[in-house]
């Protein structure tokens, strides 16, 4: 049977402990970096490429406050300012460019056209016009 | 096997766990990023053809200093792996590009909106939507 001397056991004892931070460690950083991927995915808005998806999704948005009316015959959205302020540069522009094109497949001259309006302040908050894609 | 062995063994597993969700992400990741990229590349090729159109005379079917009446080949705008929407315009083209693997939100496809200003000669806005 081999001899551990007690000098031998307090070194492995280290040994492992700092094995143990170090795994602990890795750990926590790794897994913060899929929390932070997951917090900046999640309620991320896409509206999808298929316009039979686009009513309900623009139904449910009703629901829940981000738009008032949506005329897609006048291109016109109007947003509640609040919820829409939420959402980044990124998603309203999206949004705004899908509605535009949704809005499009019903005019008779094919032209993507789309004004998003805040409710109280009336304020232009995105458009696609004959200057192009503005989004504020 | 003592405690401490057995917490490793388990912190090991767990890492090691985490590893691999990290890796597939990761793969995931620079998928969407290689489609964005390759989506671009497919409008800066479309806009070359509607600049050639931009120069042409209206004689010979050009648009004399517009892009209007400009139509892409279809494969050009449809692809295997990508599906590209113009709205044409006097002095800038919006294109909206679909990819084929799933976007940042896992559910839509990799999306992409860009608009070239002929004023600019540049795009003036390039913007990953998911």
């Amino acid at each position: 049977m081999a001899v551990r001397t007690i000098e031998k056991a307090d070194a492995e004892d280290r040994r492992q402990r700092l094995i143990i931070i170090s795994l602990f460690s890795l750990g926590i950083l790794v897994l913060s970096y899929l929390v932070y991927d997951y917090m900046r995915i999640i309620n991320r808005t896409t509206l999808p490429e298929d316009f039979d998806a686009i009513d309900p999704i623009v139904a449910q948005w009703r629901a829940e406050g981000l738009v008032d009316s949506f005329d897609a015959a006048q291109a016109k959205v109007v947003v509640n300012e609040a919820e829409w302020d939420r959402k980044d540069r990124d998603e309203k522009i999206g949004i705004v460019t899908q509605l535009a094109r949704y809005c499009a497949e019903k005019s008779p001259d094919r032209k993507w056209r789309i004004t998003v309006l805040g409710k109280r302040s009336l304020v232009v908050l995105g458009e696609i016009g004959h200057s192009g894609l503005r989004v504020q | 096997m003592g405690a401490q062995q057995l917490l490793i063994i388990v912190l090991i597993t767990f890492v090691v766990g985490l590893g691999i969700v990290t890796g597939i992400k990761l793969v995931s990741s620079f998928n969407q990023s290689n489609e964005r990229d390759m989506m671009l590349v497919q409008m800066g090729v479309i806009v070359g053809e509607a600049k050639k159109h931009y120069s042409s005379p209206k004689s010979i079917g050009g648009g004399e200093g517009s892009f209007v009446g400009f139509t892409p080949s279809a494969r050009l705008t449809n692809t295997d792996r990508l599906r590209i929407y113009l709205d044409i315009n006097q002095g800038h083209i919006i294109f909206q590009g679909f990819g084929s693997v799933e976007g940042w939100d896992g559910a839509t496809p990799v999306q992409l909106i860009a608009q070239w200003d002929q004023a600019l000669a540049d795009w003036s806005t390039i913007t990953p939507v998911n």
